[in-house]
């Protein structure tokens, strides 16, 4: 009987099928021991795409995530708590990601507008290849990030990396990143190139690294960090012991004092500075 | 020809394995240093396996030697071994016994250490699960349903995502 083996066995076997998402899904309905094992495997690469995902996820924000939503008449309360924390188990966020997100966000607003019988609306729009977020899918993200790093336990990499397209929408959810690494405890690298990302999210960065005890790997290169926010990044990481490797070129960081930057940063000699980008 | 093999032991030694129900099995000592599945082993001439009974060490051995030969992957963890879905036709043979004889091999494979039995056992049981309902799967493996429908229906609904590819 396939009860009498042990769990290891079976997530083994399961392991097996983590490309065939509906053959998972057909398996994790089979009985609650099966759940148990499968939704971390099935739940560890989600469809970031498809609009029930999304509404899995928006049923996962706690009160103060949902309350940024409240502006946009985006309210969820008749719908049960998932069973599980879902968003736990992803492991990997990257750029595409990223689109697919956007994408089924939209669709995810499209019918929760036509339910509540409004006026047909388009959220997001196409743009050369590129999604571009409007407001409500840009306050979503913003609170799905903050829910990812509350509740995540296996997400390793996070990475966005902006274009000309996405920049300007995105440097907001950076900020709610670097609010919210500030409870993670899983993350490993992070990278967010490109993102106009100001002196306050450098602030916030700097905050949550005084904190955080798992990130190893930052890149921040091409951000608006400013002399400002690279000393509370540097003041912050003479005491963090984790960091390894930190990126920070491009930032307009004028340092007039020559080097009073560098030298805080060679106060922790377990991390790696790059300055300058090649 | 290097196969990974690096022991010392030569081709002509034997050594004997003694299962739980006392059944002695003569082996390739090559076969006991390859893999760590002799955790009991001092070196010595016999060693009993506890756990593991005379029919299934049988078939576990037989695997073994049929693959002495066969290459060893340092893994690990490694995903590697895992992204090689297809079955030798040696290996399905072997392993298209009734179901009971299956998980068995499974078990005494995870507990005896040897990976890629272990690997090709799951995936064979994977390979039973693919294109079946949740009724189907319950009936072919004999398996109770311990949900409450509304338990049933809200895990459909929240899973629902992952139904089409």
């Amino acid at each position: 009987m396939l009860a009498t083996l042990p769990n290891e066995c079976l997530f083994e076997i399961f392991k097996n099928l983590r490309f065939y998402n509906a053959c998972l899904f057909s398996c994790l309905l089979v009985n609650r021991q099966l759940c148990r094992i499968i939704i971390p495997i099935l739940w560890s690469k989600p469809k970031f795409n498809d609009k029930r995902f999304v509404l899995i996820c928006l049923l996962t924000l706690n009160h103060e995530e949902q309350t940024q939503l409240i502006p946009f008449n985006i309210m969820l309360q008749n719908e049960p708590k998932p069973l599980f924390e879902y968003t736990s188990y992803i492991t990997n966020f990257e750029n595409e990601n990223y689109n697919h997100l956007i994408s089924g966000i939209t669709s995810w607003l499209k019918s929760f507008k036509n339910g509540g019988n409004k006026e047909h609306e388009l959220y997001g729009t196409m743009f050369r290849g590129f999604f571009r977020a409007d407001r409500p899918t840009n306050a979503i993200i913003c609170s799905l990030f903050t829910m990812f790093l509350r509740t995540s336990t296996r997400l390793k990499n996070l990475t966005f990396i902006g274009n000309i397209h996405n920049k300007i929408m995105f440097a907001e959810t950076g900020k709610a990143i670097a609010d919210a690494l500030y409870v993670n405890s899983s993350l490993d690298s992070l990278n967010l190139n490109s993102n106009e990302l100001d002196t306050e999210v450098g602030k916030a960065m700097a905050k949550a690294l005084r904190k955080n005890t798992t990130l190893t790997n930052l890149n921040l290169d091409h951000n608006q960090l400013g002399f400002k926010g690279g000393m509370a990044l540097a003041e912050a990481l003479c005491e963090n012991r984790t960091l390894g490797s930190l990126s920070i070129g491009d930032n307009d960081i004028i340092d007039r004092k020559k080097s009073t930057l560098s030298r805080i940063f060679w106060n922790n000699p377990f991390l790696q500075v790059t300055f300058y980008v090649l | 020809m290097d196969n990974g093999t690096s022991n010392s032991a030569s081709e002509n030694e034997t050594i004997t394995l003694k299962s739980c129900d006392g059944i002695e099995f003569h082996i390739d000592a090559r076969i006991a240093n390859r893999y760590t599945l002799l955790n009991n082993w001092n070196g010595g001439e016999s060693a009993c396996i506890p756990n593991v009974n005379g029919k299934v060490l049988e078939k576990v051995l037989e695997w073994c030697e049929h693959h002495i030969n066969d290459p060893q992957l340092n893994c690990g963890d490694d995903d590697s071994r895992r992204r090689n879905t297809i079955i030798e036709e040696w290996d399905e043979n072997f392993l298209s016994c009734d179901q009971d004889m299956l998980f068995e091999i499974i078990l005494a494979a995870n507990y005896l250490e040897i990976k890629p039995l272990l690997d090709l056992g799951c995936k064979t049981v994977a390979n039973m699960m693919k294109s079946k309902s949740p009724e189907e799967i319950r009936s072919a493996f004999n398996i109770d349903n311990d949900y409450t429908p509304e338990e049933e229906e809200q895990f459909r609904k929240e899973n629902e995502w992952a139904e089409d590819y």
